[in-house]
C-alpha cells in the first residue's frame, strides 16, 4: 500500500522583473485594481504631462498618453504671490511631489464638492 | 522617545486605515487591538467604523449612538464627524464613530459621482486626538476609498494563506492607486500577519513568500493564533486587559506594531508598496 504524497504549496505571488508584486495567477493579474473613477467610469490615474508649460492654453497628452477625453490634462495659469508659490513648492516637496501635482490634487478635492 | 511625544512632535493627528480585501482575516480585530494599544499608551484615539457589519462598533460598546458613519457620509460637511463621535466602554480616551448596516448603500454610489473625499472633509477641524483608526469593509468600494483618501497611513492585514496573500497584494495596489489619484499623504505602514501558527508548514511557506515579496513592509512579530483574541472580542474588552499569557503575547506584538505605524508617519519614507526593487 503506497502512502499518498502531500502536494507542495504553490506560490500565491510573483515578482516581476521591475520588482513589482503581482498575483501568481494570470487570471487574477488581469483583474487589476482600478479605483479612480472619472465621469466616464473607472480608469487609470492621471499622469503629469512633463511637456506642459505655463502660458499655453491647454496641452493634451502626447503619444505616451493613455487618458480618455474625460482625463485630458490642461494647463491653468493662475497668479500667485511669491510667498504662496514658495509655500506650495515646499509643502509639495514634503510629499515628494511637484507643485503642479499638488495643485492638481487640490483641484480634484475642490471639484469633488 | 515615546509614541505620544512622537505624535505630539508631528503636531497633527495621525489617521490610519486598516484594510484587507479578503474578509475574515481579522482586520477588525487588529484595528481594535491597535486602538487598545494606543489607549494603553495614553493616546487619545478615535475609531471610525466604516464597515457596515459594525463589528468594531459592537465590541467597543458605544456609550450612546445619535449619529453614525452613515449619517456622516450622507452630510459630508466640515465638522459633521465630530457630532457622531461618542465614548466607549473601553476607555475614556477611546472614542468611536459607530457604524450601521445601512452604510452598505454608500459602498456603491451612482456611477460617475466622485465622492472619495467625503470622509476627509468631515474630519477637518477634529481636535484633541492623537490617532484616528478607520476600520473598512473587505472590498474596494466607496467606503474603503473614502477611508484611504482620509488617511496618512494604511495598515494591511492578512493571514498566512494563499487567498489572503492575494488580497493583501490587491490592497497594497489599491493604496498605490488611491495615493496617486486622491491622497498624496497616503503611505503603506506595513503588513500585519494575523493568526499565524508556527507549526503549520503552509503558514511558514506563506510568511516566507510574503517577506520575499515585500521585505520590511511585513511587520514583525506576526500575531499568533490565540483563543484569547476571540474571547476578548466576545466579552467586549480590549485584548490588553484579557488575563491570559496568549493575550499578553498578542498585546505586546500589537504595541510593537503601533509604535512602527507611528514611526512610519514621522520617520523616513516607507518602502515601496509594489515590492522591493531587485
Amino acid at each position: 500500500m503506497s502512502h499518498p504524497v502531500t502536494p507542495s504549496p504553490r506560490p500565491a505571488l510573483r515578482k516581476a522583473a521591475d520588482g513589482t508584486v503581482h498575483p501568481a495567477s494570470p487570471v487574477l493579474s488581469s483583474l487589476a485594481v482600478a479605483v479612480v473613477p472619472g465621469p466616464g467610469g473607472p480608469g487609470e490615474p492621471e499622469e503629469p504631462d512633463e511637456r506642459a508649460k505655463p502660458g499655453k492654453k491647454s496641452a493634451k497628452k502626447g503619444a505616451k498618453g493613455k487618458a480618455s477625453d474625460s482625463e485630458e490634462i490642461v494647463v491653468l495659469q493662475v497668479d500667485l504671490p511669491k510667498p504662496v508659490r514658495k509655500a506650495l513648492r515646499r509643502r509639495a516637496a514634503e510629499y515628494g511631489w511637484t507643485a503642479e501635482e499638488a495643485a492638481s490634487q487640490v483641484l480634484r478635492v475642490w471639484a469633488d464638492h | 522617545m515615546g509614541i505620544a511625544s512622537a505624535v505630539g512632535q508631528d503636531a497633527r493627528m495621525l489617521a490610519v486605515t486598516v484594510i484587507s480585501l479578503k474578509g475574515g482575516v481579522g482586520k477588525t480585530t487588529v484595528a481594535l487591538g491597535l486602538a487598545g494599544a494606543a489607549t494603553a499608551r495614553g493616546l487619545r484615539t478615535l475609531v471610525i467604523d466604516l464597515d457596515p457589519q459594525g463589528n468594531a462598533t459592537l465590541a467597543l460598546d458605544p456609550v450612546s449612538v445619535e449619529f453614525t458613519s452613515n449619517d456622516v457620509l450622507a452630510d459630508a460637511r466640515v465638522g459633521v464627524l465630530e457630532q457622531a463621535v461618542t465614548g466607549t466602554a473601553w476607555d475614556e480616551r477611546l472614542l468611536v464613530v459607530p457604524s450601521e448596516p445601512t452604510l452598505e448603500h454608500r459602498n456603491h454610489p451612482v456611477a460617475g459621482r466622485g465622492g472619495e473625499h467625503r470622509l476627509r472633509t468631515t474630519m477637518q477641524g477634529l481636535t484633541g486626538l492623537d490617532l484616528v483608526l478607520i476600520d473598512t469593509p473587505p472590498s474596494l468600494g466607496e467606503l474603503t476609498k473614502n477611508a484611504l483618501a482620509a488617511s496618512d497611513r494604511a495598515v494591511v492585514v492578512t493571514e498566512p494563506t494563499a487567498f489572503a496573500l492575494t488580497g493583501a497584494q490587491q490592497a497594497l495596489t489599491a493604496v498605490d492607486v488611491v495615493r496617486t489619484g486622491f491622497n498624496l499623504r497616503l503611505r503603506p505602514a506595513g503588513i500585519i500577519v494575523n493568526r499565524f501558527r508556527a507549526r503549520s508548514a503552509e503558514h511558514q511557506y506563506r510568511h516566507a513568500e510574503l517577506v520575499s515579496a515585500y521585505g520590511p513592509l511585513v511587520l514583525e512579530p506576526v500575531l499568533p493564533d490565540r483563543s484569547a483574541v476571540v474571547s476578548a472580542a466576545g466579552a467586549h474588552v480590549p485584548i490588553q486587559r484579557w488575563p491570559s499569557p496568549g493575550a499578553r503575547e498578542i498585546a505586546r506584538a500589537l504595541s510593537t506594531h503601533l509604535a512602527h505605524v507611528v514611526a512610519s508617519a514621522t520617520g523616513p519614507e516607507a518602502p515601496l508598496t509594489k515590492g522591493l526593487r531587485g
